[in-house]
């Protein structure tokens, strides 16, 4: 296969606050393949979407990016580090052009004093500057007949708050993807909706990657989702990665001991009376981050001496899938 | 959703700590408040302790004849004779003389007068003390309370003035310390008024919502409108001369209180309005609790420390309208010393080329508002959950 | 229609305050007469009571007076003047809304780019500064400044920058030259009147822009690419509008609280141009009430306005209007 389309390389985000610097992702690296769908799991507070807002450079002014990152993008023969545009002409092609976002909020997500239709002709019209006021709406109209929309030409002079919240979403997507990026982040997108909305929305996002081949990195706290959607994925845990590979090898075999806690977590539907197991104790504050490995605090797999002190690195276990721990290093599955 | 919780079990006692103490502990880290409250705290001592601090009786009785429109003295503790371990001021003269065409002047001796502490000879004040004429001689109530002579300082012989004297010899330090604690007072019984009210419309209106909501927030809402210092010009040109200053006194407090509730009255109701749909409340309904216990045991603890928030922010504005009413002489008047009384004097050119000190009160003025605005600020932000501090 | 019922409460609070006042207008008027040496005794007082129609209920006499006032623009007759107050008051009254609302264009002429720039600039040397004049406005009321400003004129320059017209055009009819002279003393008033009404409406400004740039459709728009001025006036600006254009009439109110004390410091009475002369001095009830009435009518009619706006700019407004 060609290079990655997106390559993150020790990414590194800490933010400036009254108590000092605070680690919110830590040496975190990836790669993202064209028509890829790589799915980022975690807990609040994991830094997944510090990572994924990294990628757009949208992390609020106090944020420090460490020197050694580098977030490649190959995108139309080029090769650019997001890491190092300034400015905002530069930024244009992480923000919106070969990179688009849309968000858990779609009401919050929509200025409430303009249409969908101005905000859509905006966005196309700064990537697309030869493009007409009139063009610009075509082919937003187009584009929310593509997601779903009924009556599109009346939605597109409608405001936010008149469209139902399933409605919402799909606008965003529309408008999301019709400057044609190559990657799409989708930061929990599904979670402020209604079950049956949610899952036509992903069927919808499904569709649209195969239609467009576009990448996408989907952002969610539930592994089921991910189960559904993604091709790999990576688990994070307090700004690292714990665990990545292909969403079989991880769901069928998770190695690192936090990947299995949050599966034995979930309901299974085949053994109802199954017991819940939770991950026992509580995220530890980003404030004290605990030394060694992220998770020795919580881990039953503790082993004393060495994680307190001594940070694991991902290993490979089998072919993509690589683990964080030192338990699963001393003896392979 | 698996796990919301972020801190760990270290940070128990943030979650546990009830909401008084949050918002203490996030205002006592912001600097510029805690300083204003110092502040603040200093003034609010100063007027409550004003007769004890004054070396004289603020009003014309306590006025020094022999140093009129005089200059500040400043004590010291060496002259050309030496230097002392006590402070001292020179004394002063009336002189008339060929060598001032025999005009009255008021010049400096050699006599060094020694600053005493504690002074028992000094002017009575009373604590405790209350009179109240009411129309009809039946409701009179007083109460002679207790006599006290000793002040903090003095001086051995005749007169101190640190902050000089007006034009008929009145201390204006001592009048200074009275026109902090009546202005305090003023606003006081202002803000306690409109409290009252507020209280009772806000919460009737919060409580009972409906239609009984609508009429009194249109009510509210057009008292608001009406400009209230036009309004209390035209009320305060009608009082009758002849009112004593203790009458105007409780007067305008009364009127500041009166115009003063709406915006306290909206809070209130915004409050209720949002808690008495709590499932708590309906518990209590549930119980039998009659509308009155629950909206006093239940739905009013749940925000008094907004409310606390809200009547240290309305009070700066309580003062800044009695100072600027007394200003041009619709408030209170001599014999009655306030801010606005002071700063009264100021407005002439006269005194500012030749008495400069009688500005001494404006920065005095400038420092209580000051104060009492910014320790306002802090504490609503410490209020607000979604403030800048808590992000 | 609501502003239709303000005002009539507003009327009704009005009129009682000044029937609540002890004496009424024809007690007042004769006593006035009695100083000019004129000897009258109860039985005038009485037919004076008559003749003004006093002497007819409480509700019937306010309901008179609130027809006349919306109907026909007439507000009655001064208590002691025996003029109509409309003919008093009139061009006082016009110069009085003037230099409010002089003073609050200004206000907001300053407040809303300041505002928007500090808010942006949060933490910065702009925002600082900003706080401090906003703390300042406040500890450092109208009066005391008005006062400052004078004083310092007077001792540097000889000036008093009193009043509103020089004397040659007092009382001068009006033309081109006492319009001038008019515009060489008016803009004290107003950039007093402006200066408390500016610090706190730049709180209010920068309070709203700093809520509205950290809400996530700003973040979904600087996503899409939109940067700079464009961003900042089309998205936090935009939608914060809403709230500040709400803020005005309070601020209109806030003036006109002003106004007459700082009225008085400038001496701006000194030819009667003013009407708070009326109000303070002359104990004129049926004067005060007037003039209280068309200035909460003033801010009544902005309230109304503004409401008017906001339908304009927010579409959640207008279609729950609709």
């Amino acid at each position: 296969m060609s290079a990655p389309l997106i390559d993150v390389q020790n990414l590194n985000i800490r933010f400036h606050t009254d108590e000092g610097l605070i680690t919110a992702v830590d040496d975190v690296s990836f790669h993202l393949n064209p028509g890829e769908i790589l799915g980022l799991v975690g807990e609040s507070g994991s830094g997944k979407s510090v990572t994924a807002k990294a990628l757009m450079k949208l992390n609020a002014a106090n944020a420090v990016i460490g020197d050694k990152t580098r977030l490649l993008l190959n995108y139309k023969d080029q090769r650019i580090d997001i890491a190092k545009l300034k400015k905002p002409k530069e930024l244009l092609i992480a923000r919106g052009g070969a990179i688009s976002m849309i968000f858990q909020e779609p009401m919050a997500s929509f200025a409430p004093a303009i249409t969908i239709g101005a905000q859509m002709v905006e966005q196309l019209r700064i990537h697309d500057k030869s493009l007409s006021n009139a063009g610009a709406k075509d082919i937003s109209i187009d584009m929310l007949n593509r997601v779903g929309i009924s009556d599109a030409t009346k939605r597109f002079e409608q405001y936010a708050f008149e469209l139902s919240g399933g409605m919402r979403q799909r606008a965003m997507i529309a408008m999301a993807l019709s400057t044609q990026p190559a990657l799409l982040i989708a930061d929990e997108p599904t979670t402020a909706l209604d079950v049956t909305i949610q899952a036509q929305v992903i069927d919808l996002m499904k569709d649209l990657v195969r239609d467009f081949g576009m990448a996408i990195i989907f952002i969610t706290h539930d592994l089921g989702v991910i189960a559904q959607t993604a091709d790999r994925v990576a688990v994070m845990y307090l700004g690292r990665i714990v665990e990545t590979g292909t969403v079989r090898d991880v769901i069928r075999s998770p190695q690192h001991p936090y990947t299995i806690g949050l599966l034995n977590a979930l309901p299974k539907l085949d053994d109802l009376d199954a017991p819940l197991t939770p991950v026992p104790g509580d995220i530890p504050s980003p404030l004290d981050r605990p030394t060694g490995c992220v998770f020795h605090t919580r881990c039953p797999q503790v082993i004393a001496g060495r994680c307190a002190s001594a940070v694991p690195q991902l290993h490979r276990i089998k072919d993509e899938h690589a683990a964080a721990c030192f338990a699963t290093e001393v003896e392979p599955a | 959703m698996f796990f919301r919780k972020k801190k760990t079990a270290s940070k128990e006692d943030y979650f546990t700590a009830s909401h008084r103490q949050l918002i203490w502990q996030r205002f006592k880290s912001k600097r510029t408040a805690l300083i204003a409250g110092w502040f603040l705290i200093t003034f609010i001592l100063m007027g409550l302790f004003a007769p004890f601090l004054s070396p004289y009786n603020p009003t014309a009785a306590g006025r020094n004849e022999n140093y009129t429109n005089g200059a500040p003295q400043i004590p010291q503790f060496c002259d050309d004779a030496g230097c002392s371990w006590r402070p001292f001021i020179h004394g002063v003269e009336r002189y008339r003389g060929a060598d001032t065409n025999f005009r009255w002047v008021t010049r400096q001796t050699e006599e060094r007068n020694y600053l005493t502490f504690l002074p028992s000879d000094g002017w009575a004040w009373h604590v405790g003390k209350f009179n109240l004429n009411l129309p009809g001689e039946r409701f009179d109530i007083r109460a002679p309370g207790i006599e006290f002579t000793t002040h903090l300082f003095g001086v051995q012989d005749g007169y101190i003035h640190f902050f000089g004297t007006d034009a008929s010899g009145k201390d204006i330090l001592s009048r200074t310390f009275h026109a902090i604690r009546v202005s305090l007072a003023v606003g006081t019984i202002g803000v306690f008024i409109s409290f009252v009210l507020a209280l009772v419309i806000g919460g009737i209106s919060g409580y009972f919502g409906g239609w009984v909501d609508s009429g009194i927030q249109a009510f509210t809402d057009s008292i608001r409108v009406i400009p209230t210092i036009p309004l209390f010009m035209a009320l305060a040109a009608f009082v009758p001369d002849g009112w004593t200053a203790e009458q105007r006194f409780f007067f305008i407090s009364l009127i500041l209180g009166l115009l003063g509730w709406t915006t306290l009255a909206r809070r209130i109701r915004t409050h209720i309005l949002a808690e008495r749909n709590a499932d708590y409340v309906l518990a209590a309904q549930l119980c039998g609790a009659s509308s009155g216990h629950v909206i006093r045991r239940h739905l009013l603890p749940s925000f008094t420390s907004y409310i606390i928030v809200d009547l240290v922010i309305s009070f700066p504005y309580m003062v800044l309208s009695e100072t600027a009413l007394s200003f041009i002489g619709l408030g209170l008047k001599d014999p009655v010393n306030s801010l606005g009384v002071m700063l009264q004097n100021v407005s002439k050119v006269d005194v500012l080329l030749n008495y400069q000190w009688y500005f001494i009160p404006v920065p005095i003025f400038v420092a209580i508002v000051l104060a009492f605005v910014l320790v306002g600020d802090g504490l609503r932000d410490a209020a607000d959950p979604y403030s800048e501090v808590n992000k | 229609m609501l502003a239709v019922f303000t005002l009539t409460v507003v009327s009704f609070i009005v009129f009682s305050l000044m029937e609540l006042v002890p004496g009424n207008c024809a007690e007042r008027y004769i006593a006035y007469k009695n100083t000019q040496g004129n000897i009258v005794t109860q039985a005038d007082i009485t037919a004076e009571e008559v003749r003004m129609g006093l002497d007819r209920p409480y509700v019937i006499r306010w309901a008179n007076w609130v027809s006349g006032v919306f109907l026909r623009g007439d507000f009655g007759e001064s208590c002691l003047r025996r003029v109509s107050v409309s003919r008093l008051v009139g061009e006082k009254f016009m110069l009085s809304l003037t230099i409010a609302m002089s003073a609050l264009v200004l206000t907001y002429v300053i407040a809303i780019p300041v505002g928007i720039a500090s808010a942006n600039l949060r933490g910065g040397l702009l925002d600082g500064g900003m706080r401090i004049v906003s703390y300042l406005g406040l500890a450092l009321p109208n009066f005391l400044l008005a006062l400052m400003v004078m004083l310092f004129m007077t001792v540097n320059f000889g000036e008093t920058l009193t009043g509103l017209f020089s004397p040659q055009f007092r009382d001068a009819p009006w033309s081109w030259d006492r319009f001038v002279d008019l515009l060489k003393h008016i803009w004290l008033p107003i950039g007093i009147l402006a200066w408390a009404a500016t610090a706190i409406a730049l709180q209010t400004v920068r309070a709203l822009m700093s809520d509205e740039k950290d809400k996530l459709y700003v973040t979904a728009a600087r996503a899409r690419g939109v940067s700079g001025t464009r961003l900042l006036l089309r998205y936090p600006a935009r939608h914060a509008l809403g709230p500040v254009v709400n803020s005005i009439g309070y601020d209109l109110n806030r003036i006109f609280n002003d106004l007459p004390i700082v009225a008085i410091v400038l001496v701006l009475t000194d030819a009667g141009v003013l009407l708070f002369e009326a109000l303070a001095i002359s104990n004129d009830q049926q004067l005060a009430g007037a003039i209280i009435f068309m200035i909460t009518g003033t801010i009544v009619f902005i309230n109304f306005i503004t409401d008017i706006l906001l339908a304009l700019i927010d579409p959640r407004v207008r279609r729950s209007m609709f």
